[in-house]
């Protein structure tokens, strides 16, 4: 699947219900596969904890591995390894990339 | 090797009188600064830290806060030849400077001079790890705004450079316009050349302060303008400053701009309880600056309508990775392997979702299993030194009370527990290895899912395992749970955690009373399995109590889970090695001081009131037949079992004989004898103090024999003839002093760290209920199996 985002799309709306429709969250890709941030869903301390450690619109981020018994999410974001669980994850909206 | 013990050359030729100089010990140096040490998590700053100040470092606490302050001192010389001390303050690892959890806010009171004012920065040293410049150029840009003078250090640079990476480091310097140097602290390179430059900007620094601190003191404290942030954030926070000096604070008194930002972005959203930037305001200045930082917020908004984000975090966020990416405009050639793929060729195995369990559990088993091998042979020597001191003192003393107090006292009573000083020495050898190596996060990645069965994070897997070591350092870490809640449970179930102190418990009874059963060829042997097991039940124990805390007092969402999982590295063994050796001296000082002082206090307990003329002379009576070797044996063996009746009748009716004879009936039907009763009692305190007890009960008894304490347990019959320990005796003890809170200390940084006498009161009475209940339930079940 390959979401092609349009950015001469004038109408921001429409752009913003594209995108809900169509994107993923992190926690929706497997194993090897690679997207870009969109954004992160919410205001608190959860979503500037997740902006703080890297996750900003436009990094390219790749699922890795879950942990045991489906625990948090191992993903490369830029040079490093995060681990988030599946409840940030899930705030992390991506469009994937192959 | 450090420079620190050579004589500086500058003294030569000072008048004797100079050098009294009013500062303080640094009589030898020309200058005295501070500098802090802040970077992420994860960039090899404890390396450097260590690289830079060696051994010499205190720890202490900030006034008025709990969090743990820990200051080394180096000396460094500028290039022009000047000796200045250094004291480097070692901030806790943070990715922001938003402060959110009490120790982050410690951090950026410190650096703002907020705390400790008569002690300023005079210098921020940024550990930038060289392998993610641009993750860590945004604790940078917030450093920057603080408006004090920097050094970025791009630390772990043979990293970046075996992948081929090259780093334009003075084009960065330039871009930063701050100072910026390579180092490798765990190779020790560039070291000695970031001591000059520390040393260099704090001279440069001070000689300009001098000449423009009059004028400064009337200026009001403007934002830096280095600053990334859009430009309505820096008049936002103007504005608020002149609503203070409106409010007629002193300009001497106010805030750093950095901190009225902070409230500005941060007040949206803070977690309830945890300090933000705008509580530490409004309790400094009052409501006033809450409605103007109100006030401003909204002006941000409304002066940015058309912005991205609603957030302002967001928008925060997104301006500082702007500006990291532009500083690193030709800076860094990327290599031809861009990825260290060995780290993630590890981690394959190590966080795989069957084999990371199964690696994980071996590791422990491992480290459990080495602890009870390696550390015997050091643990003989310890043993024979001390029976070699014991005989020594019987040897040139003649019976009495003082001698009884030294050899039954003392020496029974402390030596039996520094025998346990290799074990506790591996112990926290291992926990640092798997911390300094990188393994300690993917542990805390693959248990996470179990403990978030049970309503905690794997972010409390440090605080726990470290609990393994000693609960009070693993109380204080859980500062950097930011829910309250995930902090106070676990704070509640890290006592639960089996310390160094149990493992001297342990030992002595799986020694005495475990056969040495071996499985697999020898790979596995039956003490090593019971030794785990009892460092389980606590764990086991944990699981439930956590979660009743979590479904009742404390209960709430989830916390936030979010942790990087580092590059793998050989462990730094100056890192490993400073850790085991202030573990091994706080041990050994505890010996000396807290079980010392017990011994003495049991040891009089157990030899007073009693009439112990006849068991000196029977003593002196049998030295001298020992000495002329000519008496026949059966007066002798005659003389000997007197000696051990009248200890033995003198112990039952002394104090302690007495007040054990009293609890007997609430310890029987755990299966313990009175003896057992008092040693458990008597270590309340501390734990470690059974092991004192139980040797001097027995060496006042007369029951001690060649083989030790273990062998006067092994021979410890009831009146009956029957045998007092039993293995259920035995796991039975083990139960109680896995699950029992017994250590004042615990429960005074639970007091410290809650600030509040409910958590303790709470925890000490949870806990020894669970262990009476535990150990109970282990020897009425025990003694109807075997």
């Amino acid at each position: 699947m390959r979401v092609v985002r349009n950015s001469g799309c004038r109408c921001r709306a429409s752009l913003d219900h594209f995108l809900r429709e169509f994107s993923m969250t992190l926690d929706q890709l497997t194993p090897g596969q690679r997207g870009r941030i969109l954004r992160i869903q919410g205001v608190d301390s959860v979503s500037s904890r997740l902006r703080e450690m890297g996750f900003v619109a436009g990094e390219w981020v790749e699922y890795v591995c879950r942990a045991p018994f489906s625990g948090p999410v191992k993903c490369g974001l830029a040079d490093a390894r995060i681990a988030v669980r599946n409840g940030e994850a899930k705030r992390v909206e991506v469009e994937l990339i192959a | 090797m450090s420079t620190a013990s050579d004589p500086p050359s500058e003294t030569t030729g000072v008048p004797p009188s100079a050098s009294i100089s009013p500062s303080n010990t640094d009589i030898l140096s020309a200058g005295h600064y501070r500098v802090a040490l802040v970077g992420n998590p994860n960039t090899g700053k404890s390396t450097l830290f260590n690289a830079l100040a060696g051994l010499n470092v205190r720890t202490g606490n900030y006034p008025g806060v709990t969090i743990e302050k820990k200051v080394g001192r180096c000396y460094a010389s500028t290039s022009s030849g000047e000796r200045h001390s250094i004291d480097l303050v070692d901030l806790p690892g943070t990715y922001s400077l938003a402060p959110r959890s009490p120790d982050e806010m410690v951090a950026v009171e410190v650096l703002t001079g907020d705390v400790d004012k008569e002690e300023p920065i005079d210098l921020i040293v940024c550990v930038v790890n060289a392998t993610m410049i641009r993750r860590n150029l945004f604790l940078v840009s917030q450093l920057m705004e603080l408006g004090k003078p920097m050094i970025v250090v791009l630390n772990m640079i043979d990293a970046s450079q075996s992948r081929g990476v090259k780093i334009d480091t003075d084009r960065l310097a330039k871009n930063l316009g701050v100072p910026v140097i390579a180092t490798s602290a765990s190779r020790r390179i560039g070291i000695d050349e970031l001591k000059h430059l520390i040393a260099d900007q704090c001279a440069t620094q001070n000689t300009g302060k001098d000449s423009t601190e009059p004028s400064e003191d009337n200026r009001i404290p403007r934002p830096d303008p280095r600053s990334p942030l859009p430009a309505a954030f820096a008049e936002a926070t103007d504005s608020v400053m002149k609503t203070l000096v409106e409010h007629n604070v002193p300009h001497g008194s106010l805030p750093n701009p950095f901190m009225i930002q902070r409230a500005l972005i941060d007040g949206q959203h803070a977690a309830v309880g945890s300090p933000t930037a705008e509580t530490f305001l409004s309790q400094q200045y009052g409501f006033c600056i809450t409605r103007a930082i109100l006030d401003q917020r909204k002006q941000i908004f409304d002066s940015d309508a058309g912005g991205a984000s609603v957030d302002l975090i967001d928008r925060e966020c997104d301006a500082r990775y702007a500006w990291a990416l532009a500083q690193l405009d030709g800076v860094i050639q990327k290599g031809s392997s861009d990825h260290s793929g060995w780290t993630d060729r590890i981690d394959a195995i190590l966080t795989h979702r069957v084999f990371g369990l199964i690696s994980f559990m071996l590791i422990m088993f491992a480290i459990f299993q080495s602890i009870y091998s390696f550390a015997g042979i050091p643990m003989d020597v310890i043993d024979g030194l001390s029976g070699w001191v014991s005989d020594g003192v019987v040897a040139i003393m003649p019976p009495g009370m003082l001698r009884s107090l030294i050899t039954d006292g003392i020496i029974a009573g402390v030596g039996g527990v520094l025998i346990f000083l290799p074990q506790i020495a591996l112990l926290f050898l291992f926990l640092a290895l798997l911390e300094d190596c990188g393994y300690m996060a993917r542990a805390a990645f693959v248990v996470d899912r179990m403990m978030s069965a049970f309503g905690l994070s794997g972010k409390s897997f440090l605080p726990l395992m470290s609990s393994f070591a000693c609960a009070v350092p693993g109380v204080m870490a859980t500062r950097v749970i930011e829910s309250r809640r995930d902090r106070l449970t676990t704070i509640m179930v890290a006592p639960l955690m089996s310390c160094s102190a149990r493992l001297p418990v342990y030992l002595l009874l799986i020694g005495a009373f475990v056969p040495a059963t071996k499985y697999l060829g020898g790979w596995m042997s039956l003490p090593a399995l019971v030794l785990m097991s009892m460092y389980l039940v606590g764990v086991v124990v944990a699981v439930p109590v956590a979660w009743v805390l979590k479904k009742t007092i404390l209960r709430g969402d989830a916390a936030p889970f979010v942790l990087e999982l580092p590059e793998y590295k050989l462990p730094a063994l100056r890192v490993v090695f400073s850790r085991v050796w202030q573990a091994s001296v706080a041990f050994v000082v505890r010996a000396g001081t807290l079980i010392f002082a017990a011994s003495i206090l049991i040891w009089f307990a157990g030899f007073w009131p009693g009439d112990h003329t006849r068991q000196f002379e029977l003593e002196t009576q049998l030295e001298s037949m020992e000495a002329s070797d000519q008496s026949n044996l059966d007066s002798y063996a005659a003389a000997k079992s007197e000696l051990n009746e009248v200890k033995g009748s003198l112990i039952e009716n002394s104090l302690l004989g007495k007040a054990g004879h009293a609890i007997e009936p609430i310890v029987r039907p755990l299966g313990w004898d009175w003896k057992i009763g008092v040693g458990a009692i008597a270590s309340f305190p501390a734990r470690e103090v059974i092991i004192a007890t139980l040797g001097t009960i027995y060496s006042l008894g007369g029951e001690e024999d060649d083989d030790g304490l273990i062998g006067a347990m092994r021979a410890s019959k009831y009146p009956d003839g029957s045998p007092v320990y039993t293995l259920p005796v035995a796991l039975s003890v083990m139960v109680f002093f896995a699950l029992c809170a017994q250590c004042v200390s615990t429960l005074l940084v639970i007091r410290r760290e809650t600030n509040s006498w409910f958590w303790p009161v709470l925890s000490f009475t949870y806990m020894t209920v669970l262990a009476y209940v535990g150990a109970l339930v282990t020897f009425q079940v025990g003694s109807r199996i075997f």
